[in-house]
């Protein structure tokens, strides 16, 4: 069971690094532009889109690392008032439900990423960039996110275990 | 009998002409199938759908109908982008022939995408609002220029313009702002944003009469009834005629109304079309080099049969 | 099955509260909600269809759609401009320069959360992060200076959520996405009613000094006009990249996005410049701007998709005719919905609140006569509201979390400030000029 926390938390460090990459990305590909335009005359024609695909890859390969962190929100109204063996299991409930869409979601993007491939699907931008390229993070960072959400999910009901032989 | 109820995804506002033809289509078709075939009508992209995604979208039968700009699509694509080619055609009369031309190769390339074209209408003639007059073009080098598409991008890069992609609803502020200074669009939109609370001169250099289309996905089509279709294709034939017609009335008052409001008209001479035509002849030469053969064959002898 | 789009949008609502309540993550709640709907609907699919495959195409057609956005890539810049400021000594300084004048005023200190607020806010695109900034410097020193801590709570509760009403704001960039409403004119309105809020707190608490004098501390400190002037210099950065994030936007030099991106460099630079930037602080405001960008786009995504659905199942048209056969007065109309803002900003965060409501909402507005921008304003208020109403508040968790009071002191001490807010929405709701004046005049 540690191993897998731990496995899991490394996964999920070395996804928030692309992530963190991907925000730098935005950041200098954005200022190069607003240099290019100001002193250049011209424009860099990318930034726009590129700077929206680095934000598709910092955020799904950010949901699992922001999970790892407890960062995700939710509403604790009802769980703050139970005790921790319900808590436990209410957590274990959402986990799994959470699990169910996550799963869904990847199996319909990567549909989504193999037609973009196989119909040669390009953006209708200067730069014609094949659509399959910045789609593939959504079905890797999913899953990625589906590894921290079972981890999560391990952790919930191993302290509903160790609560039932608790009065 | 069961009543087929459909969604149709119309990409723009409700009062915009396309999405006013499309609510026609569907009363026309409710009526003429004798309520067996309902239509609801989303405009605004109230469905959440961007554009490019579309022809995937009915494909699947995500959406089962849409309104879709063609010239957007051409990502997934090439023979839908032949109606935003800059200086294919300047006038309706033109761009209907050219429809004509192309319309069993967007029947084919509809197929492919598992949809049925069920009629298409004209965007009003593209042309440029600008803070400073243009005569030749010489003026058109080193404006800062909102443009919709590549198309429009490498054509005024080819006039040495400076074009900005920017979304349209921050249009209004970039150019209160002289972040940009011209605008590539019709008289319609012009019309609509009011553009001349902040530019002056309007030329019509004709860009393009860009083509929208209303599909419908194969599957849905499939299941409805003989006298259903036959009642659909009548709907759509008499939409299509209308469409056109009330493109064309709509620039026209389009035209006039952003005259009285003191935005300065003028034409394009022959020096000036000679220029734009020689800007615009690389990309659709590009356009020609990446399609396929068919659509090399249809587009190469429209523009022979022109000259 | 369920053909009513009354009784259809009703389940809907109602399950997505079951989830949320039950501790779903916010983002789930929305998918699964939007999953729900679809199932419960009468879709009239042709033979051979799934309506498993629709739900998953529409689900990852939003995921896409949503985030693929240039707009809204000023989201995660601006929270990491945020973080950058939030870790070096921009806030310290803002304390120190701001300290000397104020002094003289009825409440003395008491105003500095008012005014350190206003300033931070306007290069801070969020409220939990403008309170959590300024409040980690002024509530330490203003209980050592013998301050009330009810009023020192209460003006940062209140003055706190002005970080999203003056630019640059993470709300505003969310609703000028989905109303296609010019995210810079946005910003630009927000500044009025901004400062028409905070001078609203610091004349009650000016006025409450005057009242019950034993809210402040009796004995003065004294500044010399020399000091006061050298004190400027503290203030110098903020109002720097105030001048740059805004600037650019006003006169058009960049659109939002760009200013986003030309703050990182700007607080990146100050962080050099004061040299308080190590490569942990910087990692630290990187990945924790990744964290927050990441859990508020997530919200957005499922957010998108229920929106995505509603529109299908034609929940959107029926409720707004069902108000507009109502025939309310556009004042009715927006008392009502006022009431519903502050109701569901009980329950749901600011990011939610708008991105739920807003496919239903907006139509209505519209049709009641109402400008798109007026209502991205009044909508900023409504979200204020909800950062200082129990049981989710942001602005109050991060008050809990700081001074570890216990949250009935929290909101007795927040209520006054509440109700000015409340009262200056009024204000803006009556006179709407406000909040349009200077969008309008706009100039390059
Ligand atoms: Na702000
Ligand atoms: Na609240």
């Amino acid at each position: 069971m540690e191993k897998i926390f731990r496995w899991s938390k490394k996964v999920s460090d070395w996804a928030a690094l692309i992530s963190s990459a991907a925000m730098l990305c935005i950041v200098l590909l954005i200022l190069l532009e607003v240099f290019v335009r100001s002193f250049l005359n011209t424009s860099t024609m990318i930034a726009d889109e590129y700077s929206a695909y680095m934000y598709v890859v910092l955020v799904f390969f950010g949901l699992g690392y922001t999970l790892a962190t407890d960062g995700h929100i939710r509403v604790k109204v009802i769980s703050s008032r139970l005790n921790e063996r319900g808590q436990a299991l209410l957590d274990l409930c959402a986990t799994v439900v959470a699990l169910g869409l996550a799963g869904f979601a990847l199996k319909f993007s990567v549909a989504l990423v193999w037609e973009a491939y196989s119909l040669r699907m390009v953006s209708e931008t200067p730069a014609q960039t094949p659509m399959w390229i910045p789609q593939v993070a959504i079905p890797l960072g999913l899953l990625l996110f589906m590894v921290q959400l079972l981890a999560h999910g391990l952790a919930a009901a191993s302290r509903w275990k160790a609560s039932r032989f608790r009065p | 009998a069961d009543v087929v109820k459909m969604n149709l995804n119309a990409i723009y506002p409700a009062t915009n002409f396309h999405s006013q033809g499309a609510e026609e289509f569907a009363k026309r078709v409710k009526e003429y199938t004798g309520g067996t075939v309902e239509i609801a009508v989303h405009p605004g992209g109230a469905l959440g759908f961007k554009g490019p995604e579309l022809l995937k979208a009915v494909k699947d039968g995500t959406v089962p109908m849409s309104d879709i700009l063609m010239g957007v699509v051409q990502g997934s694509e090439k023979t839908f982008g032949i109606s935003s080619l800059p200086r294919m055609v300047t006038s309706y009369d033109e761009a209907f022939k050219l429809y004509q031309s192309c319309k069993d190769l967007y029947d084919k390339a509809a197929a492919k995408w598992n949809q049925k074209i069920l009629y298409v209408a004209p965007w009003p003639p593209s042309g440029l609002f600008t803070t400073k007059e243009i005569k030749t073009a010489a003026d058109i080098k080193g404006l800062k220029t909102r443009t919709y598409d590549k198309n429009g991008a490498d054509f005024l890069a080819n006039l040495g313009g400076s074009p900005v992609s920017l979304p349209w609803g921050e249009v209004y502020a970039a150019l209160r702002t002289g972040m940009i200074d011209s605008v590539l669009t019709s008289a319609v939109s012009g019309r609509d944003a009011k553009l001349w609370e902040v530019l002056k001169y309007f030329k019509k250099i004709d860009y393009a009469y860009p083509l929208n289309m209303v599909v419908i996905n194969l599957d849905y089509w499939k299941a409805l009834t003989a006298d259903q279709k036959a009642a659909m294709e009548k709907a759509a034939i008499e939409v299509q005629e209308m469409q056109w017609k009330k493109s064309a009335a709509d620039n026209a008052e389009s035209l006039k109304a952003i005259e009285e409001n003191g935005i300065a008209i003028s034409e394009t001479d022959a020096a000036l079309a000679a220029e734009l035509d020689a800007a615009a002849d690389a990309i659709i030469k590009d356009f020609v080099a990446s399609a396929g053969a068919d659509v090399a064959a249809v587009v190469e002898g429209y523009r022979k049969s022109q000259k | 099955m369920i053909a009513d789009p009354f009784v259809l949008s009703i389940t809907v609502f109602s399950i997505m509260f079951l989830f949320l309540l039950s501790g779903l993550w916010i983002g789930f709640s929305l998918m699964a909600a939007g999953v729900a709907g679809m199932l419960l609907a009468d879709l009239n699919l042709p033979p051979g269809f799934s309506v498993w495959t629709k739900i998953g195409n529409l689900l990852v057609n939003s995921m896409w759609n949503s985030v693929n956005s240039w707009s809204l890539t000023a989201l995660p810049l601006f929270v990491f401009m945020g973080e950058l400021l939030h870790r070096t000594a921009v806030s310290d300084k803002l304390f120190n320069g701001l300290v000397p004048w104020l002094n003289r005023i009825p409440g003395k200190l008491l105003h500095i959360n008012v005014f350190a607020c206003s300033l931070f806010a306007a290069v801070s695109g969020s409220s939990a992060a403008t309170t959590a900034t300024v409040g980690k410097i002024t509530l330490d020193e203003l209980s050592k200076r013998g301050y009330s801590e009810s009023m020192a709570l209460g003006s940062l509760a209140g003055a706190g959520t002005l970080g999203f009403m003056i630019p640059p704001s993470l709300i505003m960039i969310i609703y000028g996405i989905l109303s296609d409403t010019s995210i810079g004119q946005l910003f630009i309105g927000g500044i009025f009613p901004g400062l028409l809020l905070a001078g609203g707190y610091s004349f009650y608490i000016a006025l409450r000094a005057i009242v019950t004098p034993d809210i402040v501390p009796s004995q003065e400190e004294s500044f010399t006009w020399a000091q006061r002037f050298r004190s400027l210099r503290d203030l110098a950065p903020v109002l720097f990249l105030i001048a740059v994030v805004l600037g650019g936007i006003y006169l058009g030099y960049t659109t939002p996005t760009e200013a986003a991106a030309i703050g990182v460099l700007g607080a990146f630079v100050l962080g050099v410049l004061f040299r308080t930037m190590s490569w942990s602080i910087f990692k630290d405001a990187l990945w924790s701007a990744v964290r927050t960008s990441t859990m508020i786009t997530f919200i957005i995504v499922g957010a998108a998709f229920l929106s995505q659905v509603v529109g299908f199942l034609g929940i959107t048209t029926t409720l707004s005719r069902f108000i507009a056969d109502l025939h309310l007065s556009p004042y009715m109309l927006i008392f009502i919905l006022g009431l519903m803002y502050i109701f569901l900003g009980m329950l749901l965060d600011g990011i939610s609140l708008v991105v739920m409501t807003l496919p239903i909402v907006l139509p209505m507005i519209l049709h009641a006569g109402f400008s798109p921008l007026w209502f991205g304003i009044f909508l900023v208020f409504m979200v204020e509201l909800s950062q200082i109403t129990p049981p989710v508040g942001f602005s109050i968790f991060v008050l809990q979390s700081m001074s570890h009071k216990d949250v009935g002191f929290i909101l007795k001490a927040t209520f006054p400030f509440f109700v000015i807010m409340v009262v200056t929405v009024v204000l803006v709701t009556v006179f709407p000029q406000i909040a349009l004046f200077l969008p309008q005049k706009m100039i390059g």
